[in-house]
């Protein structure tokens, strides 16, 4: 994981590079894609409930990582679709949250690990899945990452307004 | 949507999310051995290669060395006090740093991840390569902070845009009738 203030840049500048080709993209969609960015990590639960208590519960096996997967981003993107009014806006949350969530697990992807490869595998576990190379680019405390997403959403803020700016004659 | 079907749906969902947690968890899909095999026969592991993430415990200061644990600390109970944890397994392990590529500064309470081979009945790893992912505690604090600071952006963005609507149970856009 990174930390979130840089998956919320990102997430924003994706989605508002997205809303300059495709007029459904508005604000308040750029909005839920950047919640939806936040998703993949909502596996921090750990830290208000333990794996353990789970398991002890249970009897069995447990581990909060399974929200950190594709298929858990696509269950809690329907989650979170439910909350909105009517079936079009349902779709279109979906779809957001969904892509916030895509381009969080995007942005993990180059970080460092030890036996130097990607933990692509986990993204879509249980199913089997090859581990590419990883650049090694950062870990999470590094920080100047945050200064790259920061302007990397700054500069896309700057071509937004450029963009909007009324015609003056 | 009948705010009923709503949760009824959120329910649903929920359900089989906690249900892909346990099928991830009972999955071994690293192709290293894990933990509780080499608990359970320690000599049987030795040359393996394991790939392992650690808070540390000591770094010796003569030799190329750090100390990790190997531990098992269930839940055991569950009560008005809270939650009652119990070390059934404890053991030192050494990571031999020697021949290691490190990248990052090791030091007591950093979390490193190891990468190298079990050897003296797995209880050392002959360390290959180590990544330090936290040094110290102002990188955690680093992390927690700045999270905390993405999730307060967040949220307050996107309720720029919209409200809850408390009668229908939904998020309603702003600005809208």
């Amino acid at each position: 994981m990174s930390e979130w203030l840089t998956h919320v840049f990102i997430a924003y500048a994706g989605f508002t590079i997205l809303s300059w080709q495709l007029d459904r993209v508005t604000d308040r969609w750029i909005a839920v894609g950047v919640i939806g960015s936040i998703l993949p990590d909502l596996s921090r639960i750990e830290l208000l409930v333990p794996h353990e208590i789970i398991e002890y519960l249970a009897g069995v096996d447990f581990t909060w990582a399974g929200i950190h997967t594709l298929i858990g981003v696509i269950l809690l993107s329907a989650i979170g679709a439910l909350c909105f009014g009517d079936s079009t806006a349902r779709y279109r949350a979906f779809v957001s949250l969904l892509g916030g969530a895509i381009s969080h697990l995007i942005v993990d992807l180059p970080q460092r690990y030890a036996d130097g490869r990607m933990v692509l595998d986990s993204y879509l576990s249980p199913l089997p899945v090859p581990r590419p190379p990883t650049p090694g680019w950062y870990v999470t405390p590094d920080r100047w990452v945050v200064g790259v997403a920061f302007l990397a959403a700054l500069v896309v803020f700057g071509i937004d307004r450029y963009r909007q700016r009324p015609l003056v004659q | 949507m009948h705010p009923t079907h709503r949760l009824l749906g959120i329910a649903v969902l929920i359900a089989l999310l906690l249900g892909l947690n346990f099928v991830v968890a009972a999955v071994d899909y690293r192709p290293y051995p894990n933990q509780d095999a080499i608990i359970s026969e320690p000599a049987a592991y030795d040359g393996e290669q394991v790939f392992v993430f650690k808070d540390v415990e000591t770094v010796s200061t003569t030799d190329s060395q750090a100390v990790v644990l190997r531990e098992i600390e269930p839940v055991v109970d569950i009560g008005l006090d809270g939650v009652t944890r119990a070390v059934t397994y404890r053991e030192a392990v050494t990571v031999d740093l020697s021949d290691a590529t490190v990248s990052g500064e090791i030091a007591p309470g950093a979390y490193i991840q190891i990468y190298g081979q079990l050897r003296d009945e797995s209880s050392v790893i002959d360390a290959d390569r180590v990544v330090v992912d936290y040094q110290n505690s102002a990188d955690y604090t680093y992390m927690y902070g700045t999270s905390i600071l993405g999730l307060l952006v967040a949220v307050v963005y996107f309720f720029s845009h919209w409200r809850i609507d408390l009668r229908a149970g939904s998020f309603e856009p702003r600005g809208e009738q």
